[in-house]
């Protein structure tokens, strides 16, 4: 009997792009938010860092949900087709903000 | 805390990541050079994110001692390497995230062309972050070490 495998689906694999780019994309616009007016919310117990991830994590995990349960396969395939020319000037974006959120 | 924990686990946190950078390396290569997704090809991009959960793991651990025993001290003496540590910050989550996004493609797409150039784009991102992070963190840990 063959080991069971997980069934190809584009639709999950685009909605694992879009989840962890959003993600990254709430995790910013925190910094930013926290580097222009401060630490503006702080989860009882939770460091800076941990705090941002509370957000970011659920926030990405809400849209992998959502494009992988509404998305089909055909649609998560445009999905990946259109994305691979925008995530490299958008995590651009993203690492020249962190390096730019110093002082 | 004590200082030689916080120093040991610091440089495991290093240790690791360097690991984690030499194993996404097989998977960018690989992507560019062979044009079917290979078995080892998918392993090995994710067994580079676990080590980097792994290193993200134990940076959030060593966290709260450095902001509370480090930070203070390193803000005084040299302010510029305390706020490269907020960088270093921001870039592992960024790191973490495209390995994380590149190895689940890899996984849960089809292997075809348009898959694997996502994948690629996500793990050549994150090998550049994770990179860039450990340089960040090499010239932070030369000021920021437990002697506080």
């Amino acid at each position: 009997m063959s080991s069971p495998r997980i069934a190809h689906r584009p639709a999950w694999a685009a909605a694992s792009v879009i989840g962890i780019t959003i993600t990254a994309a709430t995790y910013m616009v925190i910094c930013v938010v926290e580097h222009r007016w401060g630490t503006f919310m702080s989860i009882d117990g939770a460091s800076a860092l941990m705090t941002r991830l509370l957000v970011a994590i659920p926030v990405g995990g809400c849209a992998f949900l959502v494009v992988g349960t509404f998305v089909d396969d055909a649609g998560g395939m445009a999905i990946l087709d259109r994305v691979r020319w925008v995530l490299p000037p958008l995590y651009a974006v993203f690492a020249t903000l962190a390096l730019a959120l110093l002082g | 805390m004590t200082p030689e924990l916080f120093a040991l686990l610091a440089r495991v946190h290093g240790i690791v990541a360097a690991l984690a950078l030499a194993a996404l390396t097989f998977p960018v290569v690989s992507l560019r050079i062979h044009k079917e997704l290979g078995r080892w090809t998918m392993r090995m991009a994710e067994l580079s994110v676990v080590l980097l959960l792994a290193v993200g793991g134990a940076g959030i651990y060593l966290y709260g001692t450095y902001k509370g025993g480090v930070e203070p001290n390193l803000l005084n003496a040299a302010p510029n390497l305390a706020y490269l540590f907020e960088a270093k910050e921001h870039l592992s989550v960024l790191a973490m995230c495209t390995a994380v996004g590149g190895a689940s493609v890899l996984r849960l797409s089809d292997g075809g062309s348009v898959s694997r150039e996502v994948a690629w784009v996500l793990l050549f991102g994150s090998w550049l972050l994770t990179g860039l992070t450990g340089a960040v963190g090499v010239v932070v840990a030369s000021g920021a070490h437990p002697a506080w």
